[in-house]
Parts: C-alpha cells; structure tokens; sequence
C-alpha cells in the first residue's frame, strides 16, 4: 500500500517537474508560484478522492492539463509573448514537426534490398575466403 | 479548424480575468473551487491549470487578494478575494463589454440569436 502511495506521489512530481521544465523562461518566483498553486490544487484534490487510486490522480492530472499549455499560459501572462512559445497542446492543427535526421526515416525498399544483397555478398567472400585460408597449406604430396 | 481554435483563445483572453472577477464577486473562494467552477463553462477555459498563471497575474496585479484559512479536511486552502482595485476594474469591464458586445453583434447581425 505504501508503495503506491509513493507510485502516486511520483506521478504528481513528474507532472509538477514537467511543467516547472516547460516554464523554465519564467523567473523563478513565478515558477515556483505557479508549480506552488498546481501542487495545492493537486493535494486539495486528492484530500477529497474516495479511493486514491492511480485512475483517480492520472484524472486530477488531465483535467489540470499539458505542462506545454500550462506553460504557454504562464508565459502569456507574464508578458513575455507567445512567439517565443511552442505551439500549446491544445492547438490540435497540424504541429510544424521539426526536420528529422536521415537515419530517423524508415529506408526506402529499394535502398534494404541493396543493403541486404552487399551484406549476403560480403558474407559469401568471408566464408570463401575462410574456407580457402583452411585449406592452406595444401596437403603436402605423398612421396 | 486551426483558425477556430485560435478564435476561442483569442476571445477568452481579455475576457476570462474579468469573468474570475465576477465569481469573486460576491464571497472569497479558494483555488480550485474557482477553477473548476470555471472549468466547467467549456467555453471559458480548456484545462483547469490554464488558470492558475491567469490568477498568479490577478494577484500581481492587486486585483484580488489572498489568505491562507485552515480546511475542514486537507490542507489550508488560499482564498482569492475581490480588492478595491478589483472591483473598479469590474465595473470598468462591464461598461466596456456592453459597448463591445452591442457593436459586434450589430456588425456582425447576431442581435436576436
């Protein structure tokens, strides 16, 4: 039982962490008010569970909503401007995704199949090139 | 459909503090009642958390004020309470939102929906 209170504990501090992370432009005292009046909300919420089960927290967690909207929240109202905000959580558009790395895409079939073929290459010139190395020296000539 | 969510958000900034003013209006509440009270009204808030920078600026601000009072179950709560600042900004709200409101909806044609 202790140990999943301490589950749901946990759950509340990653949540807290996340968006104290996702408010770090903010000053401190303003990020710390801000995570201060969640964990008071989060901790008035849960005095009053009927059962303090995992559902129930991860509920108290959704209904205050993403660390990212939260903090676009927070930056806006301290004057600090949306531009320099991600896109909130809420905005359910099509994000800008950022460019991914080469190998982050998936191969195109033609580029596997020429991988595959060299790779079975040089798998066939390894095994010959074992096999021809055992057979050195060559067996010496009866006389 | 972008566009139509930016539009909810465009239209409760500048409206959704003077609305916390008026739940206050009457009797100090806590945090979370006031929240979730709001929370309730979807087409004033997305999230409950989106509140809590909205109140952090009221209090700056000196609009409302805040005493911590001892809870029957739980923890002590903060309760926000209308200033006199407040208050006049409320006022000053309203005359403005009913300017603003019968010009939109005269330009717009929704004054009989």
């Amino acid at each position: 039982m202790t140990q999943s209170i301490d589950r749901l504990d946990r759950l509340v501090e990653d949540y807290l962490g996340a968006v104290s992370y996702a408010c770090r432009e903010l000053p401190q005292e303003q990020r710390d008010d801000l995570v201060g009046d969640l964990r008071e909300h989060i901790t008035a919420a849960r005095a009053v569970l009927y059962q303090p089960t995992e559902a129930a927290v991860r509920t108290i967690l959704d209904r205050l909503g993403e660390p990212a909207a939260i903090a676009a929240e927070a930056r806006l109202a301290a004057g600090l401007g949306a531009a320099a905000a991600p896109p909130p959580a809420r905005d359910h558009g099509r994000p800008t995704r950022p460019a991914r790395r080469f190998l982050e895409r998936p191969l195109p079939p033609i580029a596997v199949t020429i991988l595959m073929a060299m790779t079975l290459i040089a798998i066939t010139m390894m095994v010959i090139g074992v096999t021809l190395a055992l057979r050195e020296p060559p067996p010496a000539p009866l006389r | 459909m972008e566009a139509w969510t930016g539009l909810g958000t465009a239209l409760r900034r500048g409206t959704l503090e003077f609305c916390v003013l008026a739940m206050l209006e009457t009797e100090p509440r806590y945090g979370i009642e006031l929240v979730s009270r709001l929370a309730a009204q979807t087409a004033l808030t997305t999230t409950e958390g989106t509140l809590y920078p909205l109140l952090a600026r009221l209090r700056r601000t000196g609009w409302v004020a805040t005493t911590w009072q001892e809870s029957p179950a739980g923890p002590p709560r903060r309760y926000y309470e209308l200033t006199s600042q407040g208050k006049e900004a409320l006022a000053h709200f309203r005359s403005e939102w009913v300017a603003f409101r019968t010009a939109v909806d005269r330009t717009v044609g929704t004054e009989h929906t």
